[in-house]
């Protein structure tokens, strides 16, 4: 919200400054973004009018200007633009003058001929806004009656500082001047210079038009007053200054007044030319279906049941709230005007505003909500300006509110406060403030009865009235209070989640791996790209407001977000990268008793530069840290080269608990540019998490000799060597403590279609060492059984 | 005989001395001393002289044969330093090569801030809870006080999946849950994703929150400053201070932004805090009575304060980041920094 101290001063005085007052104000609960000091772009550039004009002596397309301005004086000007004319009062730059555009103007000789100074174009001094008459290149005329020799400055409106604050939502009812006002006028203790509510209303009822409302839920309250014999002209200088200064056009003076009393007091009026209003009926209804209207920005737009509107008899003249209908709001020709001073329910203007994209002023102030008491406030100020400036004579009123609502009443004691705020809270640290910010106080024993203002509909109960109190008499009473309250001693725990997660983070930290972190959405078309739209086509959650496309769904899995990251870090050229993730997976759930969706903590790791082999290692010591046996079967994923990937599946259970393997080329390298061999692994971590068992109980080692045998065998090349092993435990007794391949051959020292494979046993017993009949029993069973296995040989 | 005994043992004198292995040492001790070496022979035919001569002949010979063996053992200790020198020197190592994958990985600085506020806060007694991210409007709203019409409701300021689930907007949902199955004391952080619709450098659509929330008897918002205040100073320094400022979150009353004085230039204005001297990085208040009542806690007997800091500007301020989205890029050259 935009303030010019100037209008604020009018409610109240102000002696601090503009760095003080926005002080003040941020310390009470109002965020100040900006000081904007108008005057400053702008400097020695003055309205001038123009006495003669005559040919350049040198030069055909330039002529030289005698005009007087500045203190009276008279200078000579040469200017290129022909339209102008004796009398034409026009915007000139002295010797050293700044322009909007940061230009610096100085005195200086135009093809021989002496000016003083140069006349400016409208965006020269700031006006952008001009109406098609005007070119930007011409010099820029003001109205005949403007005062000659002024700054423009004073002239545009610009001699004024401007708050711009930002207005927490629970306060709509400092979304005003008065509403700052009264915030300064409880900060500082000065009181208010206006009481409005002093002066009101006394109008006979309104009996010219029938005032009907179809649907008084989302319109709370309305107030239609007809003012009769209007003048449409232009508007007065102070409010069109001031409301240039917040950044609104003038248009005509009741346009004018309507914003302007939406600005001064937070109340947005509407103007209806009383002649247009058919059939004497204001109805405020639903819109019916089929009906629509051109808004007084020249769209039309179709209404529906939903939408609140103003009609006449025949068709709808406003959206309540949101905007007026072209055809109906006033013209030059208007004689008699409706002012119309409403409360629209903010759900109501805001899902209209919504569903017809359009957003006003007003129709931003109704979805902040407006209290009961200012619709008075917005007619008894309009009045007195048109009263004021003779625009017109106020005839009668009607207003729907019949009984004025109750105003609030908060009883508490004074240590109901110091318990909120945990400090020291006496009478007059309650009393001062809340008077000053319009509470009435009546005490009772110990009690304070606190009559809440009428505009104050954020303050319901005694929490709200401790934060009154203590943002006014200052926060800077907790600055004492340093680190020594930290309540009941609890146990802070971090829990298995966490304990878990950084577990398995650090396995992977020491393996090489780095954490990214990936947004949890991925465009729709990320499925396609990877060739698994059909596999979770029915599962996926998509998002009914994504930013954009890249962010439409929530990922199923974590994989494609990894590519992505992984292709990135290609294209730039970075070596041997090996990244991890740890985070949630979305699905749509099959529970019906769960209305959300199925969120999975899951584990991707990807590398390339480095081999499958040193990537499974990292998820073998991943799962043997977690006390997990993991078996690797072939696995078709259609993202996955098909005869270099894994699912991992739990061999105590038989679940599935992941994938490891070779992205495909046709994917990594066509789609995602990956020329190197991009190794992926993804893990469903919440089985994890769900299983872990974590270190029971202690086992004694054997005291002892370990023996160790090597064996090496000849076999199909096509058997995998974790069948290779599992064949080798099944065929030994519990002696054989470990077996492990530690060489594998291909070559000339075997057919082609075989492999020679050399496994380390090792055997050790609890009770006696082992002798070489007990172990070479062993060693014959496991080789008989590779034998009849896998037809295996040694070698 | 006694000539010829010396000329012996100087022969092998030199000859030890010459030795530049202890295999050639080993040589000159068979040529000499071994069984069938010069002196032992020597030896062998001392039964051949007469036998008064024997004793001083034997003595000769004798003495000539401790002090080749003892020439031999010097010798061959000094060689056998000498070799493991050598082949020490033979197996010399590049120690300035380093393998390429010597790298450990790095945390993400998200996750060392998140924890690193996680340690400071459960020191303090805060234990840590979990919730869906995706949530229930009733769990991300209702139960804290945002009623329908309430801006932060709008359809732009929230990610939906249909009328009433949504991606949480803030933690708070975990604190409603919590609330709903456990009287108090209650003492809680709730770390994790939530998500708002906003891109540019300082808002991220997805970013991570750690909220707090502390209930109990005679909780004040006092007390909140005392834990905020400890939080500062363990998360930056000791003599970082901490400042409320007035606010508005329809869950807290009063609302509160908390600010600290900047953690580069210690409160004199610089460019991380814009001159001000302060950071802007929780948003904290006293929990307002009707989330306490909506969540089945008597707020007539029990109060609470409640506190949320966004991980990513805290990341962004602890370590001069300027801009949101790099937390987010994933170029390992970037997180790599963080070890």
């Amino acid at each position: 919200m935009l303030v010019p101290i100037s209008w604020l001063k009018e409610y109240v005085d102000i002696e601090l400054s503009p760095m003080d007052l926005k002080d003040a104000l941020v310390r009470a609960g109002f965020e100040v973004e900006d000081i904007i000091d108008l005057s400053k772009k702008i400097k020695n550039v003055y309205t001038s009018k123009i006495l003669n004009i005559k040919n350049h002596p040198a030069a055909e397309k330039l002529i030289v200007c005698e005009v007087n301005s500045k203190d009276n004086n008279n200078f000579f000007i040469v200017t290129n633009d022909l339209s102008l004319q004796i009398n034409d009062i026009v915007p000139l730059a002295l010797d050293g003058a700044n322009l909007y555009d940061g230009t610096i103007i100085h005195r200086g000789t135009v093809r021989g001929f002496n000016s003083d100074g140069m006349f400016c174009g409208p965006e020269e001094i700031g006006i952008f806004d001009t109406l098609s008459s005007i070119t930007p290149k011409n010099v820029y005329k003001f109205s005949n009656s403007t005062a000659v020799g002024e700054d423009v400055n004073i002239i545009l409106g610009r001699n004024e500082i401007v708050l711009d604050i930002s207005i927490t939502a629970n306060r709509s009812d400092a979304n005003s001047i008065l509403g700052i006002a009264r915030e300064v006028s409880a900060i500082t203790g000065k009181p208010l210079k206006k009481d409005f509510l002093k002066e009101y209303l006394s109008l006979s009822p309104l009996t010219k038009v029938k005032c009907e409302i179809e649907d008084n839920k989302k319109c709370k309250r309305y107030i239609a007053c007809l003012v009769n014999n209007i003048t449409i002209k232009e508007s007065p200088e102070y409010i069109k200054k001031r409301l240039k200064a917040v950044g609104i056009n003038s248009i005509n003076n009741i346009v004018d007044l309507t914003n302007y009393v939406m600005i001064s007091v937070g109340q947005p009026l509407h103007a209806f030319d009383f002649s247009k209003v058919s059939g004497n009926s204001l109805k405020i209804r639903p819109a019916r279906e089929g009906e629509s209207i051109t808004a007084l920005n020249g769209i039309i737009y179709s209404l529906d049941k939903s939408m609140l509107t103003i009609c006449n008899s025949n068709e709808p003249m406003a959206i309540a709230g949101v905007m007026g209908g072209q055809g109906h709001s006033i013209d030059s020709n208007t004689q008699d005007i409706i002012l119309e001073s409403a409360n629209f329910a903010r759900e109501s203007v805001r899902n209209t505003s919504r569903s017809l994209r359009l957003q006003s002023e007003s129709s931003l102030r109704f979805e902040k909500g407006i209290d009961f008491y200012s619709q008075e406030l917005g007619i008894i100020l309009a009045l007195q300006i048109i009263n004021e400036e003779n625009w017109g004579t106020s005839d009668s009123i009607f207003d729907s509110l019949k009984i004025v609502p109750q105003q609030k009443i908060i009883s508490f004691k004074s240590t109901d406060i110091s318990k909120i705020l945990g400090i020291d809270i006496n009478n007059e640290d309650i009393i001062v403030p809340l008077k000053s910010l319009g509470f009435k106080i009546a005490i009772q024993k110990d009690y304070f009865n606190c009559t809440v203002p009428r505009w104050r509909d954020d303050i319901c109960g005694i929490n709200d009235i401790a934060e009154e109190i203590i943002r006014i008499i200052g926060y800077d009473r907790y600055d004492k209070i340093d680190a020594q309250r930290i309540g009941t001693v609890i146990l802070g725990q971090k829990g298995d989640l966490f304990k878990l997660t950084e577990k398995a983070k650090d396995i992977l930290l020491g393996d090489g791996f780095s954490e990214v972190v990936n947004y949890s959405f991925i465009p729709q078309k990320a499925l396609y790209e990877i060739n698994v739209a059909n596999d979770f086509k029915e599962k996926i959650i998509s998002l009914l407001n994504p930013l954009s496309e890249e962010y439409a769904i929530m990922r199923p899995l974590l994989s494609y977000s990894m590519i992505k990251v992984m292709a990135k870090n290609f294209i730039r050229g970075n070596k041997n990268v090996k990244l991890f993730e740890l985070a949630k997976t979305y699905i749509k759930t099959d529970n019906l008793a769960s209305k959300l969706p199925h969120e999975n903590y899951k584990l991707c790791m990807s590398s390339y530069g480095s081999s499958f082999y040193e990537l499974k290692t990292t998820l073998e010591r991943l799962m043997y840290s977690f006390r997990f046996d993991v078996i690797f079967k072939r696995k078709i994923l259609p993202f996955m080269h098909d005869f270099r990937c894994a699912s991992v599946i739990d061999k105590i259970t038989g679940v599935e608990i992941g994938f490891i393997g070779e992205v495909k080329e046709s994917i990594s390298k066509s789609v995602f540019d990956i020329t190197d061999k991009l190794l992926l692994c993804e893990i469903n971590f919440e089985y994890l998490l769900n299983n872990y068992q974590g270190y029971k109980n202690f086992k004694n080692i054997s005291k002892y000799q370990i023996s160790d045998r090597d064996i090496s065998i000849v076999l199909d090349k096509d058997i995998n060597s974790q069948d290779i092993i599992e064949t080798v435990h099944a065929a030994a007794t519990e002696l054989l403590v470990e077996a492990y391949i530690y060489d594998v051959y291909y070559g000339s020292q075997v057919n082609s279609n075989q492999k020679s494979v050399s496994i380390k046993l090792r055997f050790q017993s609890y009770t006696h060492t082992l002798n070489d009949i007990e172990i070479n029993g062993e060693i014959e069973r496991i080789y008989n059984l590779l034998k009849e296995n896998f037809k295996a040989y040694l070698r | 005989m006694e000539d010829s005994i010396l000329a012996l043992l100087d022969n092998a004198k030199k000859e030890i001395v010459a030795s530049n292995s202890t295999s050639f040492v080993n040589e000159v001790r068979v040529k000499y001393i071994g069984r069938t070496g010069l002196l032992t022979s020597m030896l062998k035919d001392l039964k051949n002289f007469p036998s008064q001569d024997r004793p001083a002949i034997g003595k000769l010979l004798n003495d000539a044969r401790i002090a080749i063996e003892n020439l031999i053992s010097q010798k061959t200790a000094e060689l056998i330093v000498e070799e493991q020198k050598q082949k020490e020197y033979n197996e010399t190592l590049d120690i300035s090569l380093s393998l390429p994958s010597y790298k450990r990985g790095v945390l993400h600085p998200l996750s060392i801030v998140k924890n690193e506020i996680i340690d400071i806060f459960t020191g303090l007694g805060f234990s840590i809870e979990d919730g869906p991210e995706i949530e229930l409007s009733k769990y991300n709203f209702e139960l804290l006080n945002i009623p329908a019409d309430h801006p932060s409701r709008a359809f732009c300021d929230s990610f939906y999946i249909s009328d009433d689930i949504l991606l949480r907007t803030q933690t708070s949902g975990i604190q409603a849950r919590v609330m709903e199955k456990t009287l108090p004391p209650i003492k809680i952080i709730c770390p994790g994703k939530v998500y708002r619709p906003d891109d540019d450098a300082t808002h991220s659509p997805m970013f991570q929150q750690i909220e707090g929330l502390y209930v109990d008897k005679n909780v004040s918002l006092a007390d909140l400053k005392s834990v905020l205040q400890l939080f500062a100073k363990k998360f930056f320094s000791e003599s970082t201070k901490v400042r409320f400022r007035p606010s508005y979150f329809p869950f807290t009353e009063p609302s509160v932004e908390v600010d600290l004085s900047c953690a580069m230039c210690g409160g004199a204005g610089c460019s991380l805090c814009k001159g001000t001297g302060w950071l802007e990085l929780l948003g904290a208040g006293v929990v307002n009575p009707i989330v306490l009542d909506n969540c089945g806690i008597d707020s007539s007997i029990y109060s609470g304060f409640a506190f949320g800091i966004g991980i990513e500007r805290a990341t962004m301020v602890k370590y001069g980041i300027p801009d949101m989205r790099i937390l987010f890029d994933g170029d390992v050259r970037y997180i790599d920094q963080f070890r």
